[in-house]
């Protein structure tokens, strides 16, 4: 497809569209983010011209463009995929993949498809529709996370903020284990600690503000490499050599993505219809204020719900799970009545 | 009567066991804690986690030693004497068996309990860190369970004939040989592995045995 | 009258060279049972049989009114059994092996178990692994005595025993068969030792059942004559011909060995024109390895 008729295309599109003819810098904006969808749309069919003649598979919002000798295969799929989507995003949150026109690849047809094409999917045709609907799924997330912009991307690490408790879980585990005063603070509930922990707030010198002497002593007695007598001192008890070591030796943030992506998790939910939405629509702002417009909430009062969550589901590994102790006490009943039956029991 | 005489035999005849598993069931709580408080900081939890963990392959190890120990002596003298006294007493087999099994059951009961007190008593007496828990009962069910557990599997066995117990012991093994080399050598799934995951994942039997095992967790 | 025990058409093997055939034993209730047999007979699997330890082939077993195997823990209450090795916990005192057997058997008479112990000279604190050949089998044999049993099964209880403590052993059970009126299944390759209280005996031999009769029957009808100018061909005799050999060769004549003997038997000798010389009476332990013989090679004639 031609540059100017892909122009033309974009502008039929805007003007068929229903607006308002007063608000001009509306018009502009939606001419402007039609451009941007028409950009990735040219792309993805770019990339299909190259490796197969397209066609179009629709399931909801979802527009896959696929192999015509696929379409069959992905066509419950894709069904599957967006019953799914519809239901973690939402009515407002789902219309976000108007935008997303993935080409869908079959392994085997040309290995570099991947790498050229833009962001699309990778699909397989010996897997189930289940399993192909949980790839389109995840790549429709990671499209929406890009949406937002690298922020809320490396914030979270990529990861897709749907609901589930192993984010929590594993948040409760760092809050619990991560030798940092940040984490202990905020364990026992102190929210500006959680904020900090989180990396929601600045902070200057993360291993002077986050760390005690003996959590820096500890972190570094990690580096076993280390055999210098700056790192005795520090393992020894000198707070000076272990602040010494620290130079050059940046602190990572003491709570990992699987805490981010849990409050990103619990915004949304506070938010309801669009939370996503209002998460990725200004890249510009802080990532705190983002949060609070996406839950609708002050920064405390999602901070609050979260760590409530966390508590909530903390994981009790060391509790003997009811299934085993039945299983094995019915194991052992099976063990004591072949006893009580054997061979030796009975006569020869 | 009966049991009462059963139960006083079977002591007789393990009461060096009893005790010793039953001094190490006490002991093992407190080293695990000892050598974690030692070795770790207060705010170093994961060192912490990992000493308490580092010791704790030792329980089902000690609960299945007790076990089988107490199963083996139970059956000892009667194997000695080809069974048949034990034959010739006027119960039926099934019941003769059930008072041995209740008689070996009633003398793990110490080694039980010895683990819950030192559990108790060292997770009492231990600082441990804001997050974490003791779970000193937790893991003494779970003692008693695997205990009960080894003891019926080797009581099973050892009141069975010395070839079914050559068989049972001696079936897996081989299959698990010969299954690898049959699969180094022409290739194809691993049905032994497959079937040995099964008895170490729920609702496998072993499951118990093989789920980590902390005193101290979150 | 009633059998104690009573076996029928009763086969079991063993590996694939031994095996007891249409074994038919009756065991008259009051009787003292003499069980007979060379070693290896099978008179040992025959009480495991009769007690339970082992499962028939085929065929039916009743010991003091109860099927065996299927009721054998209610028969074993009635019955006294003494093994013939010890099987005894070695690690337990005689005190504590009384305590645990008396546990078992609600008929056990704690009083005469003490006199026993008196009796037999044997040490309460005594382990059992430590007793000599001669206590194991005094202890064993009290055990068997002091439950009270109805039949007492004695799977060669005096083997291995010095005279003395035979002695001892076997009056003891004689008092209580006396008191009791108790039935005795007692087996043994020691001939002239159950001649002298038994009173029914049966032969074993290779698992199969040779004789079973009264003891004065089995004594009184087995004898060896002297016989001048047999006939080549006896004929039809009146009595079991059991073997016939040539003299020691200063006489004439033959020895026949025969069985169902009685006095009135002598004319059949004059119908055939021979000469009855002498009749010997055979001891148990003679007469039993002419059995033997007999069974073994039952054409054996010499002439």
């Amino acid at each position: 497809m031609s540059r100017p008729l892909g122009l033309a295309l974009v502008y039929v599109v805007a003007m068929a569209t229903p607006v308002d003819a007063q608000d001009v810098t509306a018009q502009r904006e939606r001419v402007a983010a039609l451009a941007a969808r028409w950009a990735v749309l040219r792309d993805s069919l770019a990339a299909m011209d190259r490796d197969v003649r397209p066609d179009t598979v629709i399931a909801g919002r979802l527009h896959l463009l696929v192999d015509p000798a696929m379409q069959e295969h992905l066509a419950p799929a894709a069904l599957i995929a967006w019953s799914h989507l519809e239901a973690a995003l939402g009515k407002t949150d789902s219309e976000l993949l108007d935008a997303w026109w993935p080409a869908v690849r079959y392994r085997g047809m040309d290995r570099w498809a991947w790498s050229r094409a833009g962001p699309g999917i990778l699909a397989d045709s010996a897997r189930s529709a289940e399993a192909l609907a949980r790839v389109i799924e995840d790549a429709a997330w990671s499209w929406l996370l890009v949406l937002g912009g690298n922020t809320v991307v490396r914030w979270t690490s990529g990861l897709h903020p749907r609901p589930g408790r192993d984010y929590l879980r594993r948040a409760y585990l760092e809050l619990v284990d991560r030798p940092s005063q940040a984490t202990r603070f905020c364990y026992q509930g102190d929210l500006q600690w959680c904020a900090k922990a989180l990396g929601l707030v600045e902070v200057a010198d993360r291993w002077r503000e986050l760390t005690t002497p003996a959590d820096r002593r500890i972190l570094l007695r990690r580096r076993r490499w280390e055999r210098s007598d700056v790192f005795q001192q520090c393992q020894a008890g000198a707070d000076a050599a272990c602040l010494r070591l620290t130079d050059g030796y940046p602190l990572a943030r003491p709570l990992s993505s699987d805490a981010t992506t849990g409050l990103v998790i619990e915004a949304r939910s506070l938010g309801g219809d669009g939370a996503l939405s209002r998460l990725l629509s200004d890249s510009t702002l802080p990532l705190a204020d983002r949060l609070e417009a996406t839950a609708r909430a002050p920064l405390d009062s999602l901070l609050s719900a979260w760590h409530t969550s966390v508590m909530a589901a903390r994981p009790y590994p060391s509790r003997l799970a009811g299934a085993t102790a039945w299983v094995t006490l019915f194991v052992t009943g099976v063990l004591a009545t072949f006893a009580l039956r054997s061979s030796r029991w009975r006569l020869d | 009567m009966m049991f009462r005489q059963v139960l006083y035999t079977q002591w007789k005849w393990s009461a060096w066991a009893v005790v010793t598993t039953a001094v190490a069931a006490f002991t093992l709580p407190l080293v695990s804690v000892q050598r974690a408080g030692a070795n770790t900081e207060a705010t170093d939890v994961l060192y912490l986690l990992g000493d308490v963990a580092g010791v704790g392959y030792m329980y089902p190890f000690l609960a299945v030693a007790a076990g089988i120990t107490i199963a083996l002596l139970t059956w000892a003298p009667d194997h000695a004497g080809r069974h048949v006294y034990a034959l010739s007493l006027p119960v039926p087999r099934w019941y003769y068996a059930l008072l041995r099994y209740g008689a070996g059951t009633l003398l793990l009961v110490p080694t039980m309990l010895a683990l819950w007190i030192g559990a108790l008593v060292a997770t009492s007496s231990a600082t441990i860190p804001q997050g974490l828990d003791a779970y000193p009962t937790a893991i003494a069910f779970r003692f008693a369970l695997a205990t009960l557990f080894g003891f019926s599997m080797f009581f099973a066995l050892a009141a069975g004939t010395v070839r079914t117990a050559i068989i049972a012991l001696g079936v897996a093994p081989t299959a698990i040989i010969v299954t690898n080399q049959i699969i180094i050598s022409f290739g194809g799934p691993n049905l032994v592995w497959t079937a040995l995951e099964y008895l170490i994942r729920l609702p496998g039997p072993m499951e118990l045995l093989f789920e980590p095992w902390m005193l101290i967790n979150v | 009258m009633s059998n104690a025990i009573e076996t029928r058409d009763l086969v079991y093997r063993a590996g694939t060279t031994f095996e007891i055939t249409d074994l038919a034993l009756n065991v008259p209730t009051g009787s003292i049972y003499g069980f007979l047999g060379p070693n290896g007979s099978g008179k040992t699997t025959t009480i495991r049989l009769l007690l339970g330890l082992l499962r028939p082939v085929r065929g039916r077993i009743q010991v003091v009114g109860r099927q065996v195997p299927r009721e054998a823990h209610l028969m074993l209450a009635r019955t006294g059994y003494v093994p013939e090795r010890p099987h005894l916990y070695p690690t337990l005192t005689i005190d504590e092996a009384m305590r645990f057997h008396a546990a078992f058997y609600p008929t056990w008479d704690t009083k005469w178990a003490d006199e026993l112990l008196v009796t037999f000279r044997l040490d309460r604190s005594r382990r059992v692994g430590k007793m000599s050949k001669g206590e194991t089998g005094k202890f064993m044999m009290l055990l068997a005595l002091a439950q009270r049993p109805e039949l007492l099964i004695l799977d060669e209880p005096t083997d291995g025993l010095d005279p003395v403590v035979r002695r001892e052993v076997l009056m003891a059970l004689i008092e209580y068969v006396a008191e009791r009126q108790a039935t005795v299944f007692i087996s043994s390759h020691l001939v002239h030792e159950l001649e002298r209280f038994c009173n029914w005996v049966g032969v074993l031999d290779n698992g199969r059942l040779v004789a079973e009769l009264p003891m004065h029957a089995f004594k009184n009808g087995i004898k060896r004559l002297r016989v001048h100018h047999p006939p080549s061909t006896p004929g039809d005799t009146p009595f079991v011909l059991l073997s016939r050999e040539a003299g020691d060769g200063l006489s004439a004549g033959e020895v026949w060995v025969v069985r169902g003997w009685q006095a009135t038997m002598s004319q059949y000798f004059d119908g055939i024109g021979a000469q009855l010389r002498e009749v010997v009476d055979l001891d148990l332990e003679e007469g039993f390895v002419e059995m033997l013989r007999t069974f073994r090679h039952p054409v054996e004639v010499h002439s």
